[in-house]
């Protein structure tokens, strides 16, 4: 009967290793079958069924979990064709029977394939003993497309199966209702009641006249060969329905009257829809410069329907279809994506991202550059509101596109809260003439919150700054000094150095000495807190001259326990004259 | 299990997975979900309303306030299903109640469906088809009415009389229904009239409905393609002309018969034949485009085409079917030889279109003449091959040619040809007898196979 009713949640992507969820799994209820062996292989072919019906509510149909139960369904229906030889399903509400005997039961209206095939006006399903797979196959379609809750304008399941031309499966459904009288009537008058309701006539001779018919010639029977009529279900067969889809748009676009343009270009994007499940991507494009010529009169009404035509999907199609070592982008796509410029960088930068390091990636970074020659703000704005490996994507793109602005970008990424963006930020600072704005983002580096960027970042501001950032290198120190972990004071001992030495020879010899020559002086033999002994410690083993030997020793005998050994053995590793003797 | 069959099995997974994607791809790209749920939920609250109104009178007279908000609801409901779909049809088959051939849930309240059901079939009735959204006093009175005592003789006239007598119009009373397998055979099918009669409405509806700006609903005319292609075209009914049939309805099932008779000649798929048969249903809707044209102005023949194409795509969603109908629209009176080259349901439109024309309303060729005028534009205006395939299919004489036996009889060819054997031997109805008296009515038909000459005749002397 008619299209029905409660519609299931659209399908999600579900991981393929994932063993099946409970939904798919029958319910006690429907297990609780027992009787005949018979009847206990219906079941399980039943449920299997069921199973592989039902599981496109929550996997995409290449998944590896409904490759399984199109694979249970089939074997298990086989067994019982193969074992017991036909099979008879009567449908009732909640039930299945074959003969006397239960074969299935489940009074849960949204799982039970029964409630489904009854309230479709389905009576009796009759499996011949050679039904083929291709024909279980026709019949699972069908009985997904009822699961998934589609809601189809152009067919209900009678005609449904009906089309699917089964020769081994014969279902006894309701087709509609016909008129049964058991106390006829007699004939009312028909307007008695009908009132007077609007009507509209076609023009009273419409089609006519024909044109003249002056000659005749005899009516004979003549057959037609069977090569003639291959031909012409030729024209009419699936394979060509693409084709004649195209046409449609061309036809509607050509004809006269363009007060409906609109809808035509609704129905274009229609047979794109149709195209794409088809996988028909050669003919995407081919609809696209369809329209495209058909409205050369109407630019801007073509470059509103190229933007519409254009998305995401579309997208992915045409790009699906180039390798992915193209160097150069095909003149047919180039034009299209040209030719609607604004939605189109943005989904190409989504592709972009979405395949990180991929083999596409190179082609990808180069239809996005070509993209921004349009709208060359495009990908600092999408930067903006980016995160994680998408936002590194973006940068470097940027930086590619416009190189003063990612160097801008870097700076506010160094701010940002990922270690990702942190790391590519680092990047971009590490190899840009220096400059305060640059200083700025390296010192924010410095103080991230992730230690390893703080690693990474330290040398490198020391290198870039040198003098310039020692004063703000030495601050950092000494701010964080408690905190820093042991790997980070050495790198900061190191840094302060290669910023510059003779500022943190001074800055050691201000930390490691005692303060004054009075009682306390002579009591506290190192001011210094361990950490900035560690710190020191790293920065001094750079440092020759007698004055940092002079300071190791120090450390050596004073220091922290633990750094005293570390300090004999760098004042045993100096060159000459490194060690007490 | 051996590893070539292993790998075939393997394949054919992949195949079939391959498939039911496409499959529910194609599904869910032809649906129009939003129009379903909104026809969905106002069939519903039409039926639900409709009940409780019905019981309501058990307690209440119909003009007590207490009805004030349900009738006001109902009529609202009413006002929104006819601007969806036209004509509103309610009709309770067994314990199932459809608007519109959509089955309403009965959810937790299958109490409340049945007894619309019940309370129909006091009165010797199986639905109400509401051509007018009903106001509140026609409401009041169709409660009033249903929920009284039905009248011990023909209780669905006395009921449609009261109401007439309250002044209630645009309603329509149906008789009593019962579900329609599709494993029924032939024989057990309803009389070929009573389809020819649900056809033509359903033809009429549906081009009332485009004229009135409504979204195409091919769902009910593919029905009846289904059921015309299971009935198949040998009954001497479905070439008959009622005479109450609108001029237009009867065109477009003509044309979808003859379409089908030549789809079958190429043995077309189920599936294509379907949806040649819908196209043909149809075909010249284009004309319907006139009724909203801002200057009043008809639709002409040159346009009418792809005005018609234009309507069609009114459906939404992609359906391959849609797709031909479009095409079929708008190449219908393209010549086969044209620079734009028509397709295949065009081509079969043209000459099923042309020889209805010609044959039937044109009223200056018989049927005989119409296929032989025509003939001599093979290959030109008509694709050659299917004209001919039109020519094997009908015969000869095709239904309602008028012909004189030697005998001194005159009948009318009854039906398509039954084969190449009797291409020029149809069956064929008796309508005069040898002394030229009118035949009696129920004379069985005369099959002309081993009859010796007839002369053809343009109309009965």
């Amino acid at each position: 009967m008619a299209p029905d009713e409660e519609a299931p949640a659209p399908p999600a992507a579900a991981d393929a290793d994932q063993p099946p969820p409970e939904s798919l799994e029958p319910s006690p209820e429907e297990r609780r079958v027992a009787g005949s062996s018979h009847a206990v292989a219906v079941n399980a072919a039943v449920l299997a069924l069921t199973r592989a019906a039902r599981s496109f509510t929550l996997y995409d149909p290449a998944n590896k979990v409904v490759r399984t139960l199109i694979a249970d369904y089939r074997d298990r229906f086989r067994a019982v064709l193969d074992g017991f030889g036909p099979l008879v399903l009567e449908v009732h509400p909640f039930e299945l029977t074959v003969g006397r005997e239960m074969v299935y039961l489940e009074r849960d209206r949204e799982r039970s394939l029964a409630f489904r095939l009854f309230r479709d006006g389905v009576r009796k399903a009759a499996f011949a003993e050679e039904t083929s797979w291709d024909e279980l196959l026709r019949l699972l379609q069908i009985l997904s497309i009822r699961y998934t809750g589609v809601r189809q304008q152009e067919d209900d399941l009678v005609t449904l199966l009906r089309k699917a031309g089964f020769d081994g499966i014969h279902v006894a459904a309701i087709e509609g209702f016909v008129p049964e009288e058991e106390q006829q009537e007699s004939p009312l008058d028909a307007d008695i009641l009908r009132g007077a309701r609007e009507r509209y006539d076609p023009p009273p001779q419409w089609d006519l006249p024909l044109p003249p018919f002056p000659e005749a010639a005899p009516v004979r029977y003549r057959p037609v060969a069977p090569e003639l009529l291959a031909r012409l279900r030729a024209e009419e067969a699936d394979e060509t329905v693409p084709k004649h889809a195209l046409r449609a748009v061309g036809e509607l676009l050509q004809a006269p009257g363009k007060q409906d343009l609109q809808a035509v270009l609704g129905f274009a994007l229609e047979v794109r829809e149709y195209l794409l499940v088809e996988q028909r991507n050669d003919l995407l494009v081919e609809l696209a410069r369809l329209v495209r010529s058909s409205l050369a009169e109407t630019p801007d009404a073509a470059a509103a329907f190229l933007e519409t035509w254009l998305d995401a999907r579309t997208l992915r199609a045409l790009i699906a279809t180039l390798r992915p070592d193209e160097a150069e982008v095909p003149p047919h796509l180039a034009e299209l994506l040209d030719a609607a410029p604004g939605a189109t960088l943005d989904h190409l930068i989504d592709l972009l991202t979405e395949e990180g390091n991929g083999p596409r990636a190179p082609l990808l970074r180069g239809l996005v550059v070509r993209g921004c020659r349009h709208a060359p703000q495009a990908i600092a704005a999408r930067l903006h509101g980016a995160a994680g490996a998408p936002a590194v994507v973006l940068l470097r793109l940027l930086a590619e596109v416009d190189p003063k602005a990612a160097l801008h970008a870097a700076v506010e990424a160094a701010s940002a809260p990922d270690e990702v963006r942190q790391r590519e930020a680092l990047r971009h600072l590490e190899a840009a003439p220096f400059n305060p704005e640059i200083a700025r983002g390296l010192h924010r580096l410095v103080e991230s919150r992730h230690e390893a960027v703080r690693l990474a970042a330290l040398p490198v501001m020391a290198a870039r700054g040198g003098p310039r950032v020692f004063a703000a290198l030495r601050s950092h120190v000494e701010k964080h000094a408690a905190r820093l972990p042991a790997a980070e004071a050495a790198a900061a001992g190191q840094a302060l150095v290669r910023s510059s030495s003779r500022s943190a020879l001074e800055t050691f010899g201000e930390w490691l000495r005692p303060k004054g020559g009075g009682l306390l002086g002579k009591l506290v033999k190192m001011p210094a807190a361990p950490p900035f002994q560690r710190v020191a410690l790293a920065g001094l083993r750079l440092l020759a001259g007698p004055e940092a030997e002079a300071l190791l020793v120090r450390l050596a005998d004073h220091g922290e326990a633990a750094l005293r050994p570390e300090a004999e053995a760098a004042l045993a590793a100096r060159p000459r004259g490194g060690s007490r003797g | 299990m051996d590893e070539p069959r292993a790998a075939e099995m393997t394949d054919d997974l992949s195949r079939a997975q391959e498939a039911l994607a496409r499959a529910l791809g194609r599904a869910r790209i032809g649906e129009d979900r939003a129009l379903a749920n909104q026809v969905r939920e106002l069939g519903e609250r039409l039926a639900h309303l409709l009940s409780g109104l019905l019981r309501m009178t058990r307690l209440h007279s119909p003009d007590n306030s207490a009805f004030n908000k349900p009738v006001e609801d109902l009529h609202t409901t009413l006002v929104q299903l006819s601007e969806l779909l036209g004509s509103v049809h309610l009709v309770a088959v067994e314990d199932q109640v459809y608007v519109n051939d959509i089955r309403i849930r009965a959810g937790e309240k299958a109490s409340s469906i049945r007894e619309l059901g019940a309370e129909l079939y006091r009165h010797n009735a199986g639905g109400i088809t509401f051509h007018l959204p009903l106001d509140g006093p026609g409401i009041r009175a169709l409660i009033g009415a249903l929920g009284s005592p039905p009248a011990p003789v023909e209780p669905r006239n006395s009921l449609a009389r009261a109401l007439h007598g309250a002044g209630v119009s645009g309603i329509e009373l149906q008789g009593r229904f019962r579900f329609r397998m599709a494993s029924e055979d032939a024989a057990e099918m309803s009389d070929p009239r009573d389809f020819v009669s649900r056809a033509l409405a359903a033809a009429d509806e549906a081009f009332q409905n485009l004229a009135a700006g409504r979204v195409p609903n091919p769902l009910p005319l593919r029905r009846l393609v289904t059921e015309l292609l299971e009935r198949g075209t040998a009954s001497e009914e479905l070439w008959a002309d009622p005479a109450e049939a609108s001029p237009y309805a009867l065109h477009q099932l003509r044309v979808a018969q003859l379409s089908l008779l030549v789809g079958r000649e190429v043995s077309l798929p189920q599936s294509v034949l379907q949806d040649l048969g819908v196209a043909a249903l149809y075909h010249d809707c284009g004309y319907a485009a006139g009724a909203a044209a801002s200057d009043g102005v008809a639709v002409s023949f040159e346009r009418h085409g792809g005005a018609g194409a234009r309507l069609m795509i009114r459906q939404r969603g992609f359906h391959e079917a849609k797709m031909r109908r479009v095409l079929a629209v708008l190449q219908h009176h393209r010549d086969a030889n044209d620079r734009l080259h028509p397709g295949l349901f065009g081509r079969i439109l043209r000459v099923a279109e042309d020889y209805d024309t010609l044959a039937r309303r044109s009223g200056k060729l018989s049927p005989t003449m119409a296929l032989a005028v025509m003939l001599k534009w093979a290959g030109t205006r008509y694709d050659a091959v299917l004209l001919q395939l039109l020519v094997n299919a009908l015969g000869a004489y095709p239904p309602g040619t008028l012909l004189k036996l030697d005998d001194g009889r005159i009948v009318r060819s009854a039906a398509p040809a039954r084969g190449p054997e009797t291409f020029a031997q149809p069956l064929a109805r008796c309508l005069r007898l040898a002394d030229g008296s009118p035949a009696p009515a129920d004379l069985p038909l005369v099959d002309l196979r081993g009859g010796g000459q007839v002369q053809l005749l343009r109309a009965l002397p």
